[in-house]
């Protein structure tokens, strides 16, 4: 069997030379080196606490906080892991904290729970892989996808948009989130399964 | 592992591109031909298409502003100390008198 996939190629994460160097110096202290270091992540970080918050004023804040507490303790940090997963760890904690205090639920009542993937509804909207409005450019997909995204429990959207839209490994989502491989896997199984419905629903012939 | 969580496997190797889709398909046919084939590959390329999607979907810069007032903010904040390593809850052996 061949490792063919250029997908997941392209999405395999090649450490910056640079990076080792600029960790180097933030942790004794250099702002300069550590802004270098927020410019190659920010993006990652942004989209990420911008998909999971829902809106762009949560998303500036927890922006912001991940990113100072990274520069807090970055002397602590002991690259048993990447830096953006440390990143992505600092961030997603700062997200579910944030989240505990306000007490917020992001937990949808629509989202069907399906029973460990025993069952796989029939939906009837046939096979619309191939449909060329099945595209991003058709504003109504997009969207669509988007909305059905930020509908699934939290603990799917974190594991999709690590996944999916962020590109990183199931190990490193393991990391990030300290559950077990096997958690991840289920959690975007599902998330997918979800989205799936929904973008069905829209291709669904009347 | 019933058919499902076999289906599940395979779609799990795709996804992390341990086979290509042909080798997939190939395999999809070996195992599941007594299935309802048409159902399930439907199922199959229309979660492929959903997670191709998902992967088109941009990551976006944080406003300009947002990045230089964090810079700032980087500037006057100060760093911790490093933690100290965690104790291994092992005792030390005791020395003899």
């Amino acid at each position: 069997m061949k490792l063919v996939n250029p997908t997941v190629a392209e999405r395999i994460q090649i450490r910056d030379p640079l990076e080792p160097e600029l960790l180097r110096k933030s942790r004794e202290g250099d702002p300069k080196a550590f802004e270098e270091l927020i410019k190659k992540h920010e993006a990652k970080i942004y989209s990420l606490l911008l998909s999971m918050s829902g809106n762009a004023a949560d998303a500036a804040d927890l922006f912001q906080e991940a990113f100072i507490s990274a520069w807090r303790n970055i002397r602590s940090f002991k690259e048993n892991s990447s830096f953006s997963t440390w990143l992505y760890r600092i961030a997603v904690n700062t997200l579910l904290m944030k989240k505990r205090k306000k007490k917020v639920s992001t937990v949808s009542l629509d989202v069907p729970v399906l029973s460990n993937g025993e069952e796989i509804k029939r939906d009837f909207a046939g096979d619309w892989s191939d449909n060329p409005l099945a595209s991003l450019e058709n504003k109504e997909v997009k969207d669509r996808l988007n909305a059905a995204i930020q509908q699934l429990p939290e603990k799917y959207k974190t594991v999709l948009l690590l996944s999916d839209i962020q590109g990183l490994p199931n190990e490193e989502i393991r990391k990030v989130l300290g559950v077990s491989l096997a958690s991840v896997k289920t959690r975007l199984h599902r998330a997918r399964l979800h989205l799936r419905e929904k973008l069905s629903e829209y291709f669904k012939k009347p | 592992m019933n058919e499902f969580d076999r289906l599940w496997n395979m779609m799990d190797d795709l996804m992390e591109g341990l086979i290509d889709f042909d080798a997939f398909e190939r395999e999809f046919d070996r195992q599941f031909a007594q299935m309802e084939q048409d159902f399930y590959r439907e199922f199959v390329n229309t979660v492929r298409k959903t997670v191709e999607l998902c992967h088109g979907i941009e990551c976006c810069q944080p406003p300009e502003e947002l990045h230089i007032s964090l810079c700032r903010a980087i500037e006057c904040t100060p760093q911790c100390a490093p933690t100290k390593k965690a104790k291994s809850g092992r005792h030390k052996p005791r020395k003899k008198p």
